[in-house]
């Protein structure tokens, strides 16, 4: 009753603007207007942020720590030499490179490592040993009190001090003669953020001698296209003026990404809506065989207009891939008017009749299918959410346009209403039982096939990674290292003290676990409070243990056999008696660790964060999720778990997509039809079009991703349209017209998703290429499969 | 190159500054500008250096070495070669008795022990403190003796033959060096002997001989 009542408003609507055409195209024209006055100051939107979860999720929690590691808004440029190219010509280079980096679009450039002033750095090593003593050390320092250890070292001291060194090393080697500061040297290494890094005239040098590096930090944010795309014109402009030739500069940060995606996705737009929004036009004109059908067409060009500033006013911008999704807007809204251009067609009825006729599949597929999309809202990415707003919005507003503007426009306006066929209208008729046997046969293969798909949760999978930044990514990380894609482990504390507390028991665990050479850490060298008082104790402790008397014996015996004199090393045994001062946050600023210190220890207002770096392995992953032993108050985050993460999210939200989707057209369909034979034959091609999909998917190696989940409900969504205006059409009499409604409207739907497959952007392409893959499903299931069954069931 | 780099700066600084007097006193000894009359006291002998640097490009030489340390139980003897080219390369080779040595080219240097070959190239102006020995290096080949003083108090200890006292003024420097002595050989205004007088007591004591100037030096002695 209340359906009938629904549906008998279009034609007292029909009845009311018949009177009012002035009012009906006058309000039309002012709602286009005010849209495109909408439009007037779109802001496009080129970010990777709403592809991203946006809860409190995991994934939601790694990807905002990732934007903290040490290179993660950093510009690197390697300047990569020929074969005749020096090292001095490459570090020239870099200087007048770094130089010239300046704001607006730089903060800071260098071409070397920030080392510490030896001046300050031979007081702090001696002021040190104590306090970083560890009981590696001790073992270490107990082999080498030994006549067989000290005589080569004090030999070495002799060796020194006569020669033009000795004149300034002498303090030095007096109060270490058994080199102790080798030890502190060796916790160095833990300080190296690039591994492959060598050092000439204070630059980043490659071990070849054939590549320098550039770091700079800009106030560009990695998401800012337009920034990202002036700081990559900038620096083109650099390039280009200051680097010679047989020097070739290669440049790697976010923001290349950022802008390499931001370029892609606005030339794809381009031509994404041009091709679809044509072979559409083309498509309706073919099939309607008069210019009546540009009336069809102007439907779904402003729904176009409209659902886009329709989203303009809920969000601040647009997402660029919302605007792409538009050419299936277009491909899925024309099937409303397409259903009432070919019901019109019928002189012999009143148009009134025919109005409440048609509104039944046309408001029962739109419903459907926003309702299917209103699914979409309960995404994580807010690229989905905006996507479902911006669809639904699209199709209500086609419904509108179909029932109450286009049936007048298309009365009223001189021209026939034609169509291909219609003057030897034939139906394509199968044979009932090949239909669905074969249907059966290719679900069957399908099913089994599906067996075979992956969930891809890489970001980088929908990344579009130009040839050129992909060569360069792998020159950098085959010249420096893979310092970029190492793990980075977060030691989180509510002070610097706790926070280095937890960072040591992590370099404890991880010591036993890696290689000293793969783990960039601060504690060896500024361990907590707690343990540098405890490396002290251990340090007093060693030498009160008769070590200190096995020294002077030793120092004094052996030193003799040299020539020194009897208090040559009277200073060490003074060093040894010393209280050191504790070493500080500010002290390692001080002496020349303040880059590092920047990079590895985060500031907030109510915690610390100290970083760690180790290769990103899956090993490294196991060790965090599954070892209980593993140090509490740390987080990993690394692009190996960050995949999983975004995996499990993907086939969390396809899971959930799919069963609410399902559930939400059952019940809709259901309040529609209240039948359930008609309710299972509205759902064959969505059926259909799922398990093709699923199946082909598997078969091809097409994985879903992050973004081409929203293909299900697409498929869903064009399924349940299709299989409702078939079924309304086989119960309310067969029409050979509403096939063709039904086939061009898959058609041009098919077209629309085409038109993504075009695309090179991945995150665009897959969707287009997977809803395509549904479609191929969806479209002969509505057309034959519907029938054979209705008939076998009939 | 941590703390050895920085002492090995301030070597260069100081063996560098004894070449280019060496090279001033031999162009006196050749006798170009003797025929000009010559003032006495501190501004004389600095117009007597001024004078003799413009002409000089290479220097090659020995020296003898006499180390005496509160650390050692005797004074410690050795010898070597020394060759030095305007206005930033120096190549200081110990050859008795452990063989030992560095270089510096421009901003980069090297330096060896026994018969190992040099080591790869460290910089030398990682701070300021480069920077004002290599200011310095320039102060002297091109005999800029107001910079010199402004790193040295440098007094005219005697003024025939020339003997120079130079007192660091800087804190960092003052800590290893009390003072250097220059005393040049009468008649001659040879360089003869350089001692350089730590702070505690200790010395070192270098005489130079068999200087050779203005030739072609080997290739690749600086590389």
């Amino acid at each position: 009753m209340i359906m009938d009542a629904l549906f008998s408003i279009f034609p007292a609507i029909y009845n009311f603007f018949s009177r009012h055409k002035a009012l009906l195209y006058l309000a039309t024209f002012v709602i286009i207007l005010l849209a495109a006055l909408v439009l007037r100051n779109i802001t496009m939107n080129e970010d990777i942020a709403p592809l991203l979860p946006d809860d409190r999720s995991e994934a939601a929690k790694d990807f905002a720590l990732l934007q903290k590691t040490p290179f993660a808004n950093k510009v690197l440029i390697n300047l990569r030499g020929s074969a005749g190219t020096s090292k001095k010509e490459l570090t020239e280079t870099a200087d007048r490179m770094s130089l010239a980096m300046t704001l607006p679009y730089f903060t800071r450039a260098v071409s070397g490592p920030s080392l510490p002033s030896p001046e300050g750095f031979e007081a702090w090593f001696t002021n040190v040993l104590p306090q970083t003593f560890t009981n590696d050390d001790t073992i270490k320092l107990r082999r080498t009190l030994t006549v067989e250890e000290v005589r080569p070292r004090l030999q070495n001291v002799y060796t020194q001090l006569t020669g033009p060194e000795g004149w300034f090393m002498k303090p030095l080697l007096q109060s270490d003669p058994l080199d102790l500061k080798s030890t502190v040297l060796a916790k160095l290494r833990h300080m190296n953020v690039i591994p492959g890094m060598a050092l000439y005239d204070n630059h980043f040098i490659s071990p070849d001698g054939k590549n320098t590096l550039i770091i700079a930090e800009t106030p560009v944010k990695m998401t800012d296209s337009k920034g990202s795309k002036e700081l990559a014109g900038e620096l083109k402009a650099l390039i280009t003026r200051l680097v010679p030739r047989g020097i070739e500069a290669s440049v790697i940060s976010s923001h290349a990404y950022t802008t390499a995606n931001a370029e892609t996705i606005k030339k794809d737009l381009y031509i994404i809506l041009s091709s679809a929004g044509i072979v559409i036009l083309l498509l309706i004109l073919f099939f309607l065989r008069s210019w009546k059908g540009i009336l069809v067409f102007l439907v779904p060009s402003s729904v176009l207009c409209l659902a886009t500033a329709g989203t303009l006013l809920i969000y601040d911008s647009v997402s660029a891939v919302t605007m792409a999704f538009g050419a299936v807007l277009l491909g899925i809204s024309d099937d409303y008017p397409i259903l009432v251009y070919f019901a019109l067609c019928s002189k012999e009825r009143d148009p009134k009749a025919i109005i409440r006729e048609v509104a039944h599949p046309v408001m029962f597929g739109g419903l459907t299918t926003i309702v299917t999309f209103a699914v979409m809202l309960l995404s994580t990415l807010p690229g989905q959410r905006q996507l479902a707003v911006f669809s639904m919005i699209g199709v209500a507003v086609s419904l509108v346009f179909s029932l109450i503007v286009l049936p007048h426009l298309l009365q009223t306006l001189p021209g026939e209403k034609r169509y291909i066929g219609a003057r030897s209208p034939r139906t394509l008729s199968l044979p009932r039982r090949g239909v669905l046997v074969f249907w059966l046969i290719i679900m069957a293969l399908c099913l089994w096939q599906a067996g075979r798909l992956n969930f891809n949760g890489d970001m980088q999978s929908i990344n579009f990674v130009p040839e050129d930044l992909k060569k360069a990514e792998q020159h950098l990380s085959k010249t420096w290292g893979d310092f970029r894609g190492s793990a980075v482990l977060f030691a989180e504390g509510s002070d610097l003290e706790s926070s280095l507390s937890v960072n040591d028991s992590l370099f404890a665990y991880l010591s036993e676990k890696f290689p000293p050479g793969q783990i960039v850490s601060l504690a060896p060298l500024l361990p907590s409070r707690a343990t540098q008082e405890a490396n002290t104790r251990r340090w007093k402790g060693f030498w009160a243990d008769g070590n200190e008397r096995l020294a002077r014996k030793l120092l004094s015996e052996e030193g003799a056999r040299l020539g020194f004199s009897a208090d040559a090393f009277a200073p060490f045994f003074e060093m040894l008696k010393r209280r050191p001062d504790p070493i500080t946050f500010d002290d390692m600023k001080t002496i020349g660790f303040g880059d590092l210190m920047g990079s590895m220890v985060l500031k907030n207002d109510n915690k610390v964060q100290t970083l760690t770096l180790v290769p990103d392995t899956q090993g490294l992953v196991d060790l965090f999720e599954k070892d209980e032993k593993s140090p509490k108050g740390v987080r990993l985050v690394s692009q190996g778990r960050f995949k999983g993460l975004i995996g499990h999210a993907l086939v969390g939200n396809f899971t959930r997509y799919i069963i609410f989707a399902l559930l939400v057209i059952v019940v809709a369909v259901g309040v529609l039809f209240r039948d359930l034979k008609k309710i299972f034959l509205c759902l064959v091609p969505v059926a259909t079009g799922l398990i093709f999909m699923l199946g082909a998917m598997g078969c091809l190696g097409v994985e879903f991703n992050l973004f081409n989940v929203v293909a299900a409900i697409l498929v869903i969504g064009l399924g349940v349209d299709l299989g409702v205006f078939m079924v309304c059409n086989l119960t309310e009499g067969y029409d050979h017209t509403a096939n063709l409604a039904i086939l061009l409207g898959g058609l041009t739907s098919f077209v629309g998703l085409g038109a993504l497959a075009l695309a090179q952007h991945p995150a665009l392409k897959s969707i287009g290429i997977t809803v395509m893959l549904g479609l191929i499903g969806v479209i002969p299931a509505a057309l034959f499969v519907v029938p054979a069954l209705y008939r076998k069931t009939s | 190159m941590g703390p050895v780099g920085s002492y090995m700066r301030t070597i260069i600084a100081i063996l560098m500054l004894c070449c280019m007097l060496t090279a001033t006193s031999l162009n006196g000894a050749e006798g170009e500008p003797a025929d000009q009359p010559v003032g006495t006291g501190k501004a004389g002998a600095f117009q007597r250096i001024s004078k003799a640097v413009g002409g000089v490009r290479t220097i090659s030489g020995k020296f003898r070495q006499e180390r005496r340390l509160a650390m050692l139980a005797r004074p410690v003897d050795s010898t070597g070669r020394f060759y030095c080219e305007k206005p930033d390369r120096l190549r200081w080779e110990m050859v008795h008795p452990e063989p030992s040595g560095f270089l510096v080219n421009g901003n980069l240097a090297k330096q060896w022990k026994g018969k190992e070959g040099p080591s790869d190239a460290f910089e030398t102006k990682q701070n300021p403190l480069i920077k004002l020995i290599v200011d310095q290096i320039f102060a002297w080949t091109t005999a800029d003796l107001k910079k010199l003083e402004q790193r040295y108090d440098i007094k005219v200890v005697q003024d025939e033959p020339i003997v120079l006292k130079l007192v660091p003024r800087s804190s960092k420097e003052k800590k290893y060096v009390d003072h250097i002595r220059i005393s040049f050989e009468a008649g001659t205004n040879y360089v003869h002997v350089v001692d350089i007088l730590e702070k505690g007591g200790d010395s070192t004591r270098i005489e130079f001989f068999d200087l050779v100037i203005n030739s072609q030096l080997q290739q690749g002695l600086f590389d």
